[in-house]
């Protein structure tokens, strides 16, 4: 009876394994697929499609797709704007959007409510919607072809002000009240007792706000009027022209544009992990 | 916390300084009294480093500071049609010829008839005439013309007992083309026509023969709108043709690769232009040749189409046009020209330059390409403010039609949809 | 005392509001208000040399609903919304009850599993165009070809191209919904669980009797943030497929870009914005006002 059970429970840790490991190919498969291919001439992606042999470094390998995206293609310059823009867009966004989520959170004052409605209807406008006219803003405001232009617009998101607003909501009102008895002003309480407090949700808002500005198209499209700011997502659509779609080269700088979020993630994955398993708990 | 406080002011502080560095030198690139600088947007595509070499060439020749940015066309368009908000439109622009019409309406384009010499325009080809004017001006310059027929892989032909037409006064006709299709395919080429099908946006160009034999358009030129041109019966023909080809396995609906032709072999006939000139020359050596489009019962066609470099106003308003048209005027002469056709297989320019290739002498290989100019038998896409609106719907239209939609729905409401921007925007006025 | 600080708070509150107040103001808000202002004209993008902006009333309107690719690209993205929003609820919280266990090996599936969110949405566009290729030697028509399948184009396919959009979008987003469901899982206190089992509960009555019930806000938020993004359908649309085959993937967020961008047509365009929103703003609160009443 008990060998019965004991090989039973065996069995069933065989299975669940199994589980485990085939859920994890449907979402790794595509992403190895990536960094293999971007090994692999454009005949070879296209000839090893149909097989096993899509996902194994087979055939003759070369660092050539990566030499041509660097040498003619200007990799890194195109990734350092991308990572500028994106530190300074993440940097600004953290700041504000948890400034206004303590006031509106912990905070009494008069407005509130109307700051609360105003932020939630904002959060349904797909910015995507209304691009034409944010545009004309910015151009207007002379921020065309600035780092500004592309990192400053987006960082204030009633998405990320939501979030935080339910986070200092949740956190004890007297810790305010205590510091502010000692005296402490209510902007240092922020600072110095708060902030340290919201690691967790600031790690949040830091992945979800660098993956949403690291592979945005539309924007920059529009505000990048030449080489100095151009990023790299338009660097990659560049590799798809009229007469010849260079898929190697698109792997290659696909892969390339991935690593180092990748990279983060696995450096910091247990803070992202257990940040990111905080956020929708106060929702 | 500090440590993260202070991390985002260093960050803030290598940004700022980046930028001070950034704009100084902009700054004083401006302040300076020195030469002309001219702005050139180049729509990208494979000839990019030609036009770099030639720009280089132009700049170390006449003084002139040029500075090129290549696009995507989606994303130069773009681009384009705000600069003059923005104010960095600018001074010339090399792209598509199709592009012009749209950014002379917005008023963008400086007309060149004032500088065109007559014994220059004179020397141009009939067709590059066509395609650079608008509006009874000449809003550009080009450097070459499009050639396009049918590749043809001459040993597959050969093997099928396919007839070889030498000119395109004995292209296939209607009958014989089919013929050739099943004849070849019996011999065991898989999809004996190969046609890009991938990208179906550049259909919109290379299926203008076939669709002009069929007595079909794009646009009524009489009325600028597509009613009764797109949707006509001749195109709807035309259409359904394609449809019956796949439907056929004459060509590979489910297509995604570019090598076909050239690589794979499994196509005898390819419905490209010029521009792979290269591949099939290097890859099936004398086996690429040149056969004209068939007659698919209006006759035998070609199709033209260029890159073009036109001055903006923005150069006329900068005090630059001078300079500008000097770029152009370069740009012509024979050694830049020959440097993007002798890499591309394009068709010179000016007659005065075509009789240096020897490609385009008769018995060479490109041969079919000039006869065919010099015949008049090519034909343009519609010249319209509405053509990025006509492209993109036509590139759904070949793709859902090779796809499988029924043709004339496909082209009906695509038609409808047009003229509505058509009317809304007053282009057709 | 008392009402100084009460200033004080007032002061800061709203000092530490404005950056962000300015910012949504000047880039959501005021761009919002110009498109229900321009919704009502004709204004083009680029204005031809000599013609003037006019009222139109609610002629672009009209047109939202009576065009034909507009009212398709709305019901694309609805469909796109009921294939998507469902799926990754159901998904993401079986695979958060399968990963809510303090092994260390179940740790690190985790991690692969929340891996696709860090491949930015244009790069998941173009390797899955990859794996969706119409050939029969594509990718995913040699894998179901193992299980006798025919193979289909995919993209290509009217009929499937939406579903293939929607694939993507799901492959990206499930480990981070996955990871949003395991937080509320995991803050469900282990004494119910235990109570509910000496009342003689099995696995499925204790699902639905403690998890599904305790499990309410953290789904509030998935339900709300997933079907937001959804509506947002844009960068595969832009990447892939330009809203083909046969309109099948146009959305309403590509067509209101193609129509302003393309078409010229602002006016218009900022109408389907000004639709689309009221929209998306009706089915939030709807979403808001359902989950509350339980």
């Amino acid at each position: 009876m008990q060998a019965m059970s004991r090989s039973r429970t065996m069995t069933m840790k065989v299975v669940s394994m199994v589980l485990y490991v085939l859920v994890a190919c449907v979402f790794v498969l595509p992403i190895l697929y990536m960094f293999v291919s971007s090994f692999k001439t454009d005949t070879q992606i296209v000839s090893d499609m149909s097989t096993i042999k899509a996902f194994l470094p087979t055939g003759q390998l070369s660092l050539g797709n990566y030499s041509t995206i660097m040498v003619e293609g200007q990799f890194w310059r195109f990734f350092k704007n991308s990572a500028l823009i994106a530190i300074l867009n993440v940097g600004i966004e953290i700041v504000v959007n948890s400034m206004i989520g303590y006031a509106l959170g912990m905070l009494a004052f008069r407005g509130k409510g109307i700051i609360i409605s105003l932020v939630i209807a904002l959060a349904v406008v797909p910015t995507e919607s209304v691009i034409i006219n944010k545009f004309i803003v910015v151009n207007s405001m002379g921020l065309m072809n600035t780092i500004w232009g592309l990192a400053i617009p987006s960082a204030g998101y009633p998405m990320f002000i939501f979030l935080f607003y339910n986070h200092f909501k949740g956190m004890p009102q007297e810790l305010v009240e205590a510091a502010v008895v000692d005296g402490e002003k209510y902007s240092g309480v922020f600072w110095k007792i708060m902030m340290p407090l919201s690691k967790p949700i600031i790690a949040t808002v830091a992945i979800m706000g660098f993956i949403r500005i690291w592979g945005d198209v539309l924007w920059p499209t529009l505000v990048t009027r030449d080489e100095t700011w151009r990023t790299l997502p338009l660097a990659l659509r560049a590799l798809s022209t009229d007469v010849y779609i260079f898929w190697g080269q698109i792997f290659a700088f696909s892969s390339l544009m991935t690593l180092p979020v990748l990279i983060l993630f696995l450096l910091f994955q247990k803070q992202f992990i257990q940040s990111l398993t905080m956020t929708g708990i106060k929702g | 916390m500090k440590k993260l406080l202070t991390l985002m002011l260093l960050a803030l502080f290598t940004l700022s300084t980046v930028f001070a560095g950034g704009s100084s030198e902009t700054q004083a690139a401006a302040a300076s009294d020195g030469p002309v600088t001219i702005k050139v947007w180049v729509s990208s595509g494979s000839e990019d480093a030609k036009y770099k070499e030639i720009l280089d060439r132009i700049e170390s020749e006449t003084g002139i500071v040029i500075t090129d940015e290549y696009y995507p066309k989606d994303e130069l368009d773009q681009k384009l049609q705000v600069s003059p908000l923005v104010g960095d439109t600018p001074e010339l622009i090399i792209a598509d010829y199709l592009m012009i019409p749209s950014y002379y309406t917005s008023g963008l384009i400086q007309p060149l008839g004032e500088y065109m010499s007559d014994e220059l325009y004179a020397d141009l080809i009939p067709s590059v005439q066509g395609e650079t004017s608008y509006d009874g001006q000449i809003v550009s310059v080009a450097q070459f013309d499009a050639g396009m027929a049918l590749w043809a892989n001459k040993s597959m032909l050969e093997n099928a007992g396919v007839r070889i037409p030498e000119s395109w006064e004995d292209a296939w006709t209607k009958e014989e083309f089919e013929d050739a299709l099943e004849k070849l395919q019996e011999s065991g080429v898989p999809y004996p026509l190969y046609i890009r099908q991938n990208k179906p946006s550049s259909l919109y160009f290379q299926y203008m023969p076939f669709l002009a034999s069929f007595g079909g358009d794009y646009l009524d030129e009489e009325t600028m709108l597509t009613a009764g041109t797109l949707d006509s019966p001749e195109t709807v023909a035309a259409f359904e043709y394609l449809q019956w080809m796949v439907d056929q396995d004459y060509i590979n609906g489910a297509c995604d690769y570019e090598n076909g032709f050239y690589e794979r072999k499994e196509s005898a006939l390819a419905l490209l232009g010029h521009w792979k000139y290269a591949d099939h020359v290097n890859f099936l050596g004398d086996d690429a040749i040149l056969v004209p489009c068939p007659d698919l019962g209006g006759g035998v066609f070609t199709c033209s189409g260029s890159t073009v470099w036109a001055m903006t106003t923005a150069a006329a308003d900068n005090g630059k046009a001078e300079a500008a048209w000097t770029i152009l005027e370069k740009a012509l002469e024979p050694e830049n020209i020959l440097t993007v056709t002798d890499f591309n297989g394009a068709i010179p320019s000016r007659k005065s330059v075509m009789d240096q290739v020897e490609n385009l002498q008769e018995g060479g290989r490109l041969y079919l390409y000039r006869q065919q100019l010099e015949a008049g038998i090519s034909v343009l896409r519609p010249l319209t403010p509405a053509h990025m609106t006509i492209y993109n719907a036509m590139q759904s239209v070949y793709s859902d039609v090779i796809g499988g939609a029924d043709p004339y729905t496909a082209l009906h409401n695509a038609s409808q949809e047009i003229d509505e921007v058509i009317i809304d925007n007053g282009w057709n006025n | 005392m008392k009402s100084g600080l009460r200033r004080d708070q007032a002061r800061v509150a709203w000092l530490f509001s404005a950056p962000a107040l300015v910012l949504i103001s000047l880039f959501i808000l005021l761009p919002f208000l110009m498109s229900l202002v321009y919704s009502f004209t004709d204004k083009m993008l680029v204005m031809r040399p000599g013609r003037s902006v006019e009222f139109t009333g609610l002629e672009n309107f009209v047109k939202v609903f009576t065009n034909g690719t507009t009212r398709q690209s709305f019901i694309n993205t609805g469909i796109y919304a009921v294939m998507v929003v469902p799926a990754v609820v159901v998904l993401g919280t079986i695979l958060a009850v399968f990963v809510n266990r303090p092994l260390k090996s179940v740790k690190v599936f985790r991690a692969i599993y929340f891996s696709p969110q860090v491949v930015t949405m244009t790069v998941v566009a173009v390797v899955w165009s990859f794996i969706f290729s119409p050939g029969s030697t594509g990718i995913m028509n040699s894998l179901l070809g193992l299980f006798g399948v025919e193979p289909h184009t995919w993209l290509q396919d009217p009929d499937l191209a939406l579903g293939c959009l929607a694939v993507m979008y799901i492959w990206q987003t499930l480990g981070l919904e996955m990871l949003i469901i395991l937080g509320g899982l995991q803050y469900i206190p282990g004494e119910l669980y235990e109570a509910a089992m000496l009342d003689g509960c099995g696995a499925v009555k204790r699902f639905w009797f403690v998890t599904v019930p305790l499990l309410r806000n953290t789904m509030v938020y998935v339900l709300v943030s997933v079907t937001i993004n959804t509506l947002k359908l844009f960068t595969q649309v832009y990447v892939l497929t330009n809203g083909g085959p046969s309109n099948s993937t146009v959305s309403v967020v590509y067509q209101l870009y193609k129509v302003g961008f393309l078409n010229n047509q602002q006016g218009y365009s900022s109408a389907i914005a000004v639709v689309f929103f009221l929209i998306v703003l009706a089915i939030s609160l709807l979403q808001n006002y359902l989950m509350r009443e339980k």
